[in-house]
Parts: C-alpha cells; sequence; structure tokens
C-alpha cells in the first residue's frame, strides 16, 4: 500500500478520461498488432504448414497453383480436364500409394460440389470423418455434404438436391438431376467442410455433362456405359509412397505436354505467401507504427499532467521522498496505463479475429483460432509495455527534476 | 548538552532577472534546545520560507552549516537528506500541503511511508487525537480548513520527529480556530517531545511562547536593509 503504483493508480484514476483515451488507444494498437501477426501466422499455417493428407495434385498443363487452390482449397476456376489415361497410370504406378479423382464444375447455392470416389471420405490415413449417415454409393445418385455446407443451407439426411451448372450460383443453370443426402462429415476445419460430395459417376451421368477425354463430345446421359476413353477428370490428389520417388514422377509429368502435377503441394502454397509476403510486411510496419504513436499518447498523456502535479510531487519530496520515488511513479502510471491497455488488446484481437475468422471461415472453410498460442500474444504487449517505459522516461526525469521550494506553493 | 538545531554562518543568495547575485539569508547563529519553542516573527519577503527550507534540507545553503540533533544536515547527501527530514523533522506549511488525491488516513500514511515506519494504527490514533476520528477516509476537498489544518499536524507528527517547523501554521484560519490549532500544534509537541520552530507575523498567537525571535535581528540581511 500506498507504494509507487498506488499513487499512480490514484493519479490515473483522478484523470479517468485521459486515462480511458490513452489506454483506449493502446488497446487498438496491441489488438491489431496481435491480429496482424496471428492472423499471418494462422493462415500461413492452415494454407502451407497444415497437413493436407496428399503429397501433389496432377490436373490440366498450366498454372500449379491454380491446381492446387481449384483441388485442394476449392478456390478459384480449374485449369481444365486430364484424361482419365493419366488418372488410371498414377493409380497403377507402383510407387503412387493413393490416386484419388476429382471432377468439378456444378455446386449447390455456391458450395462446390465435387465427383469422386468414396476413397476420399474412407481413406485411412486423409478420409474424413462421418458425423452421421453414410458414405455414398458409388453408382448412385447420392451425395455426402461438408458441415459448413449443412450447417449452412440446413440440409440433412434424406434431403434431395438438384446441383447448379458452374463453380458459381446461378438459378437458371439448375440440372434436373437430384441426388439424396446419405451423409454429413464431421467438422475438420478445412476447405473440405464447405463441399458437397458425389460419386464420380453420377458426376458424369448429370444432364448437359459433356465429355470429352477422347477429343470427340460423348454424353453418358442415364444408363450408357462410358468407355475409359471418354473419361476425363478436373485433377488427381496423389499419395507416394516416398519422397524420393515422387521427385521422379513430377519431373516426368511436368516435362510433359499433357499435365501439371503441382508437387510438393505445400511449397506452391508458400511460393503463394512468397510473393504476396511484402503485405504482411506492411502490414507489420504499420501495425509497430501504429504502437509507436501509441507510445507517444502514453507520453503526451503524463506528460501533460506533470505541470498540474508539480506541487504534488514538491509535496512529496518534502515529506522526504527520494527523486527516484517520483522517477518511480511516473514509471508505474506508464506501466498501469499500458497494461490497462494491453488487456484492452486483448478483447480487441478476439474479436479481430473473431470477424476475420467468420469470412474466411465461410470463404475458405479453414478455421482461425482465436485462442491459439502465438509468441505475438506476449510479444507484442511486452513491447507494448517496454515502449511506453521507455518513453514516459521524458516525463520521469521531468518529475525527477522537480525543485520542491519553488513549487511547494499552490500557484492560485 | 548540545542544543537541538545550531545553525553557524549560514548564507545563501538568488540570482536575480539581471544576473546579480540577492543575498536572502545571512545567520550567523541560531540555536534552539531540546524540547523547546521557539517564534521566529518577520514580515513578508524577509527570508523566512528559506530559512526553513534550508533547515529541513530542501534547498541548499551557499554557505554555513545545519546541525539538526547532531547531525549536520548540510553535510548530508541528497538521499540522507531525504531519508532525515522524513525521519526527524516534522514540516507544517501555511497551505498545509496535502495531497488531493487521497484521504486524510492516507495522507498521514505517506508521511510515515518516507520515514520507513508505516503504521496504520498509528495513523488512525493520531488522526483521532487531532479530533479527525471520523473523517480518516475523507479527501481534503472534502474537510474544512480547519480540519484540513489537522491533517497537516498529524501528518507533521506521527513519525515523532525531533524538530517540527512549522511556516504560518495558522495564515490561513480564522482567528478563533488560529488558536485552537496553534494550541494544538504545541499541545503534540510536548507530547512527543519535539522542539517547534514557529514563524508567524500574528503577534497575539506568539505571546505565549517563552522566547520570540525577530527573524529580522538575527538575518543580517533583513537588519542591514530594516
Amino acid at each position: 500500500m500506498l507504494g509507487s503504483f498506488f499513487m499512480a493508480l490514484r493519479s490515473l484514476k483522478s484523470n479517468a478520461l485521459s486515462t480511458f483515451i490513452t489506454s483506449f488507444s493502446i488497446a487498438l494498437a496491441c489488438g491489431l498488432m496481435m491480429a496482424v501477426y496471428s492472423f499471418k501466422e494462422q493462415a500461413r499455417d492452415a494454407f502451407i504448414m497444415k497437413d493436407l493428407g496428399y503429397d501433389a495434385v496432377v490436373g490440366a498443363k498450366g498454372s500449379q497453383l491454380q491446381l492446387v487452390l481449384n483441388s485442394v482449397y476449392h478456390l478459384e476456376e480449374s485449369p481444365g480436364n486430364i484424361s482419365w489415361n493419366i488418372y488410371q497410370a498414377l493409380k497403377r504406378n507402383p510407387m503412387v500409394k493413393t490416386a484419388i479423382p476429382m471432377a468439378v464444375g456444378d455446386n449447390y447455392f455456391g458450395y462446390r460440389i465435387v465427383g469422386t470416389t468414396a476413397e476420399i471420405i474412407t481413406h485411412e490415413k486423409n478420409g474424413m470423418p462421418l458425423g452421421e449417415g453414410k458414405i455414398f454409393d458409388e453408382n448412385k445418385k447420392q451425395a455426402v455434404v461438408g458441415s459448413i455446407v449443412a450447417e449452412n443451407t440446413g440440409l440433412k439426411i434424406g434431403d434431395i438436391i438438384k446441383p447448379y451448372h458452374g463453380l458459381y450460383f446461378n438459378p437458371e443453370d439448375m440440372h434436373e438431376d437430384e441426388f439424396e443426402i446419405v451423409g454429413i462429415l464431421k467438422n475438420t476445419n478445412t476447405p473440405n467442410d464447405r463441399v458437397i460430395w458425389i460419386p464420380l459417376d453420377s458426376f458424369y451421368r448429370m444432364d448437359g455433362h459433356v465429355l470429352r477425354g477422347s477429343g470427340e463430345n460423348f454424353e453418358a446421359g442415364e444408363s450408357k456405359e462410358i468407355p475409359d476413353a471418354h473419361k476425363e477428370v478436373s485433377s488427381v490428389l496423389v499419395e507416394f509412397r516416398s519422397p524420393i520417388m515422387a521427385q521422379r514422377i513430377a519431373a516426368q509429368i511436368n516435362r510433359g505436354t499433357q499435365a501439371t502435377i503441382a508437387y510438393p503441394v505445400a511449397s506452391v502454397m508458400l511460393d503463394l505467401f512468397d510473393k504476396v509476403g511484402w503485405v504482411h510486411k506492411i502490414l507489420e510496419m504499420v501495425s509497430w507504427l501504429i504502437m509507436i504513436v501509441a507510445g507517444a499518447t502514453v507520453l503526451v498523456s503524463i506528460y501533460n499532467t506533470i505541470n498540474d502535479r508539480r506541487r504534488e510531487f514538491a509535496i512529496l519530496r518534502s515529506l522526504g521522498a527520494p527523486r527516484s520515488n517520483l522517477f518511480n511513479i511516473i514509471l508505474s502510471q506508464a506501466f498501469l496505463l499500458s497494461l490497462l491497455g494491453v488487456i484492452g488488446g486483448f478483447i480487441f484481437y478476439g474479436t479481430i479475429l473473431s470477424v476475420a475468422g467468420q469470412i474466411i471461415r465461410a470463404q475458405t472453410g479453414v478455421m482461425i483460432e482465436i485462442l491459439r498460442y502465438s509468441n505475438i500474444l506476449w510479444v507484442g504487449p511486452v513491447s507494448m509495455i517496454a515502449i511506453s517505459l521507455i518513453v514516459s522516461m521524458i516525463p520521469g526525469l521531468k518529475a525527477y527534476r522537480t525543485d520542491v521550494a519553488e513549487n511547494l506553493n499552490p500557484t492560485n | 548538552m548540545a542544543p537541538l538545531l545550531k545553525i553557524t554562518d549560514l548564507k545563501k543568495s538568488f540570482k536575480s532577472p539581471d544576473g546579480q547575485m540577492n543575498p536572502v539569508i545571512n545567520i550567523d547563529s541560531f540555536e534552539l534546545d531540546n524540547e523547546s519553542e521557539v517564534a521566529l516573527i518577520g514580515r513578508s519577503g524577509t527570508g523566512k520560507s528559506t530559512f526553513l527550507n534550508i533547515i529541513c534540507g530542501i534547498l541548499n545553503p551557499d554557505a554555513g552549516e545545519v546541525v539538526v540533533k547532531e547531525t549536520a544536515i548540510t553535510s548530508l547527501k541528497e538521499s540522507q537528506k531525504d531519508r532525515f527530514r522524513a525521519q526527524r523533522i516534522g514540516y507544517i506549511f501555511q497551505t498545509f500541503n496535502l495531497l488531493q488525491n487521497f484521504t486524510a488516513l492516507e495522507n498521514v500514511l505517506i508521511g510515515m511511508r518516507f520515514a520507513g515506519k508505516v503504521n496504520r494504527q498509528k495513523a488512525e490514533e493520531i488522526l483521532q487525537k487531532v479530533g479527525l476520528g471520523d473523517r480518516i477516509d475523507y479527501k481534503p476537498s472534502q474537510l474544512s480548513t480547519g480540519q484540513q489544518q489537522r491533517v497537516a499536524v498529524a501528518r507533521a507528527l506521527v513519525n515523532e520527529p525531533d524538530l517540527v517547523i512549522a511556516d504560518e501554521p495558522t495564515g490561513n484560519l480564522d482567528p478563533e480556530h488560529a488558536a485552537s490549532a496553534m494550541a494544538l500544534i504545541r499541545d503534540l509537541c510536548k507530547e512527543n517531545k519535539a522542539s517547534l520552530l514557529v514563524v508567524s507575523h500574528e503577534k497575539e498567537l506568539i505571546n505565549s511562547f517563552d522566547r520570540v525571535e525577530e527573524l529580522s535581528k538575527i538575518n543580517l540581511v533583513g537588519a542591514a536593509s530594516c
């Protein structure tokens, strides 16, 4: 009791408005800084570090990034199709452990419909947990929906849906085919939560779907047998048996003219993040600048009170307070102000991440976790407190130098 | 027995705006015995406050020595002076100089803190003694002028100082309260066996003092100007 902290606290209390405004600006600065860094880390982890399950994606000749975004993150347009032969060649290759075909081109109210095999759900390592219902029958018009789709559309087991043509929802492009929902997947916090999975065969048979694997147009309809030569897929997810063999296959595919392989998937995304890294750098710089500006508000807020408090300091000195005590009171005041701001900063941080997280989840299926540990959650607050303590040394020194005899008498 | 306060060849000047040094204090000798009282009277501008500030170590003299309780306060380092002032000297100001953001009790406790002897019970007791037992949680702005003066007296005496300095302690009080405040200060000093040095220009209040000195007579600067 009655130490420097107590005295500083009293001073903050008696200047409540100034205390509120200053700590609010610190809270904004600190919250923004933590959110920028944490968001960057989590986005990077979600898109790069997270175990995506598959080593590579094979698709049409073109951009590897577009291929990965389309096949793994279910974003962007498909770069085109590859023939069924490429899929089969991968499937048969002894160096390939798993090859799962994917066909895209339809949506249900904006949620992507992917034609594939049941293995994408049942795969031992990379499969998706079923929440309720069952996996689709590969020979029937059935569908399994991701958790976000179910959550946002209200789809449940037994419901019937009609897909819409294209990757983006247009009410005029509705297919007449009906698919029964037979399963709902558990939440995985991945882009897969935003997908409706249907059997590849029924994808081929949707009205209006034309297969061009052989170079000629082929419409399978409801019952026509589909020769492999006509089949085509948008991409193939590949899991290799060993990284050494993967390198050889990747090099071989990329040398050819028929397909592109994005391998490893993480490095493709890393390239993307490196390319947009400057945006993060600017955001980081801005957040540091805001922290410094917040530090300046601490300086101004305390400095402005020093003149009014010269008599108080002189009284304390006359009572025997050492000069260092006055310096400590000012530093304690800065510490308490910044501590208050930092606490508020965590509230801002939670709010920013919560809002941004909801948008990102809705757009990509990736979950941003507010409570996830990140070094910035202590580096940010400690830096803010350190900045406040450093700048408060200026008013601290002014208090330290208070002339007792000159300031003991009231000014009015 | 050595006097409680012994001042020798004390000199202090201040620089005027035109750069000249203006002497304010020039005292050859001044003494105050243990457990004694002295009243200093003097007009405004005769260096009363400067003199008191030098005695308690707030101001440094240009020359001379101030010894309080056998300690040459003028030779101490600043931090030692601070500690000495907190422990050995009680200072009562004309304007009370209470800390406005703190309660009466906290004002007294802060006085104890710098002397290194915080004792809440003792602080409450002395406030009780000066008649503010029911006002300990009041802030100065919630107290009357007379009550504020009593808090200042309690704060000055709570550390049981050897020397109590009172600079126009009743200057802000009406005559009735001034008399009772002075009586309170003197009683508490006697009770605590503290010596009292009062500066005042209110002759009727200090008539009862055995020893009354005119500052203009002991301060040669003042004597020269008179």
